[in-house]
């Protein structure tokens, strides 16, 4: 049986029955144990604990062992480790007690009793004197015995003679001693990651928002990051499912899908990620789970050898700096230049999405020859605006004047023909406009040549 | 741009952003002016909400050799994370906000307000570290694109542009 911390306070204690439990606290909710969940859980915990060493073991009673022996140095310390083991459990969704000692079971009975860290022999011994004989699962038979012997804690029963212990209680008991004290080697049985990596949640409530499924999508990158780490793989792309409700309103699970220029095996891009497009996301009907994907799978990459690092970031930074825009602002609106090589300037002017590639080579291709020569103003409007005609002169906030020789550009004869000409025209601001003329009018009624505001020099 | 254009082309190896440019920029003239079109980014975004996320994410990965903002309203507060995001890289950023915009206070060490003129354009020193100028200041801009005597300025949409990590001067 297991309570909460605010059933504790109302005075709720393990053993009671059902009735008494609701007495004390009417809006109680009493959950039946399952022990398939609790086996999921303490599997997904292991998985996210692959990231600080592939070495990772069940032990009984619901306990991970962790050898971090060779993984201290490269997370700081113990202190470090422990905070980053417990801020991950707690991302997960769970408590636990975390405890180190230089002797697996050692651990194992520390953390079932909450007891702390030994980090040297000498003060695991010390703390192990003190835990009562219960602790220990082959002991629990002989309880009433040990009471009646007057043997509570462990410093005692190591000193009763061990023929008679054996014959009395069994080889477990002495080789679970032993084994704490180090005065024997374990063995442990390592988990073994699999193949591919699936994990799913399932969500306790139907969500209808889908930026609250930013916490369950933690738990799910967490484990992923662990298996990648085990595996020493890099994932370049992965799917998040949600998926809705079974029955007559099912519908197929909606795909998230998030693609990385740069194969990672660290949570806090991707979550980063998944946050922009989870907040953006509308979901057709309620979530009731989720599951995730690792899809495209690389090796990890060895870290740089350069000694210092580049002043403006590495191309890892720059390419996760333009993935969060585009996550954010959408892929139609980072745009990289273009440009293309035609006569006709807004042809040429053409913007693309960052994503798409093109070689340095075929980009020189398309630039003109020399682009000093080309007066070109450096805004461009989206689309030309027709000019009003005051006293024969073309007027934009006050009459233009012309202030250069005309540029004649005619081009697009296979699509749309063009047949301009550019002059830079000077307003009375002195502020310097980009205009056209259109050479061939269209209909006969109107004769007179239209003007155009196409450009502003900045 | 043609003010900036010193200051840009120092940065040229690395990326150069423009966010939110009332027009379409466009790449040929600024190659002319010395800029590699495919070190140009274009940021648009429909909410001004976005724009200033789009400017603090550009400013906090400091991969970014300048940025350039126009915006029109920012609140005060906005302003003062974005220049507590440059400060923290080595991004040139420069902010460009319509000539009203001059009586707000703003964090910013360097504020100019540019005006077009006759043969190049007059700089008003709104705020500078040192003592303050109220002499505005005279850039003549030649340029060869103007086959006769002419003068150029800037467009009409001069806006005052509160600037944070200053770089000298363009001489």
């Amino acid at each position: 049986m297991a309570l909460s911390k605010a059933a504790h306070i109302e005075g709720v204690l393990p053993g009671m029955r059902r009735g008494g439990v609701l007495m004390l606290m009417p809006d109680a909710r009493i959950v039946q144990r399952s022990h398939e969940r609790e086996a999921e859980a303490l599997q997904a915990v292991a998985m996210a604990m692959l990231q600080y060493t592939p070495q990772v073991a069940l032990a009984e009673e619901a306990t991970l062992l962790l050898d971090i022996g060779a993984s201290l140095r490269l997370f700081g310390g113990i202190r470090q480790l422990c905070a980053q083991v417990r801020a991950n459990l707690r991302t997960l969704g769970f408590t636990g007690c975390i405890a180190c000692a230089p002797t697996a079971r050692g651990a194992w009975l520390l953390a079932r009793r909450d007891a702390g860290r030994a980090v040297k022999m000498d003060s695991l011994v010390r703390r192990l004197n003190r835990l009562p004989v219960s602790l220990l699962p082959p002991a629990r038979p002989f309880a009433a015995w040990f009471d009646g012997l007057g043997c509570r804690r462990l410093d005692e029963l190591q000193r009763l003679p061990r023929p008679g212990l054996q014959r009395r209680c069994g080889r477990a008991l002495l080789d679970m001693l032993d084994a704490a004290y180090g005065h024997s080697p374990e063995l442990l049985q390592w988990i073994e990651p699999p193949e591919r990596f699936q994990a799913r949640l399932e969500l306790f409530d139907r969500l209808e928002h889908a930026d609250l499924l930013l916490a369950g999508a933690h738990h799910l990158v967490l484990q992923m990051t662990g298996w990648l780490c085990a595996r020493q793989l890099a994932v370049e792309r992965i799917l998040l499912l949600l998926e809705h409700e079974r029955g007559r309103v099912a519908c197929p699970p909606t795909a998230v899908e998030v693609a990385l220029a740069e194969p990672t095996w660290r949570d806090e891009h991707l979550m980063r990620l998944l946050r922009e497009r989870l907040a953006k996301l509308e979901l057709v009907a309620p979530v009731i789970g989720i599951r995730l994907e690792a899809q495209q799978l690389q090796a990890m990459a060895p870290p740089t050898d350069s000694l210092f690092p580049d002043p403006g970031g590495s191309e890892e930074d720059r390419m996760r700096m333009i993935e969060l825009l585009v996550a954010r602002l959408g892929t139609d609106n980072v745009l990289q230049a273009l440009p293309h090589a035609d006569y006709r300037p807004e042809i040429a002017n053409a913007w693309v999405p960052v994503h798409e590639k093109m070689s340095a080579a075929a980009r020189a291709a398309q630039m003109p020859p020399d682009v000093q020569s080309l007066p070109r103003p450096s805004w461009l409007l989206a689309k030309p605006l027709a000019l009003l005609m005051r006293d024969h002169r073309p007027f934009y906030g006050s009459p233009l004047r012309v202030a250069s020789n005309p540029e004649r550009i005619e081009a697009g004869w296979w699509s749309q023909t063009q047949t301009r000409d550019y002059f830079i025209a000077e307003g009375k601001d002195h502020a310097l406009y980009w205009i056209y003329r259109e050479r061939i009018n269209g209909s006969g009624e109107d004769a007179a040549p239209r003007w155009f505001l196409h450009g502003l020099f900045g | 741009m043609r003010l900036l254009r010193p200051a840009l082309a120092a940065c040229a190896s690395r990326r150069i952003v423009l966010l939110q440019p009332p027009h379409p920029p466009q790449a040929l003239a600024l190659a002319a002016l010395g800029l590699d079109p495919s070190q140009l980014l274009w940021l648009r975004s429909t909410r001004s909400a976005d724009a200033l996320w789009a400017a603090e994410q550009v400013l906090r990965s400091g991969s970014c050799g300048a940025l350039l903002f126009w915006a029109n309203h920012v609140r005060s507060d906005s302003l003062r994370r974005l220049h507590l995001a440059a400060q923290g890289g080595e991004t040139l950023f420069f902010m460009l906000r319509p000539l009203s915009a001059a009586q707000d206070a703003s964090p910013a060490p360097l504020r100019l307000a540019l005006r077009p003129a006759a043969g190049g354009m007059t700089v008003d020193f709104i705020k500078r570290r040192g003592p303050q100028r109220d002499a505005p200041l005279f850039l003549p801009l030649g340029s060869s694109l103007l086959q006769r005597h002419a003068p150029l300025d800037r467009p009409v949409f001069a806006p005052a542009t509160a600037r944070s990590l200053q770089p000298t001067l363009v001489q």
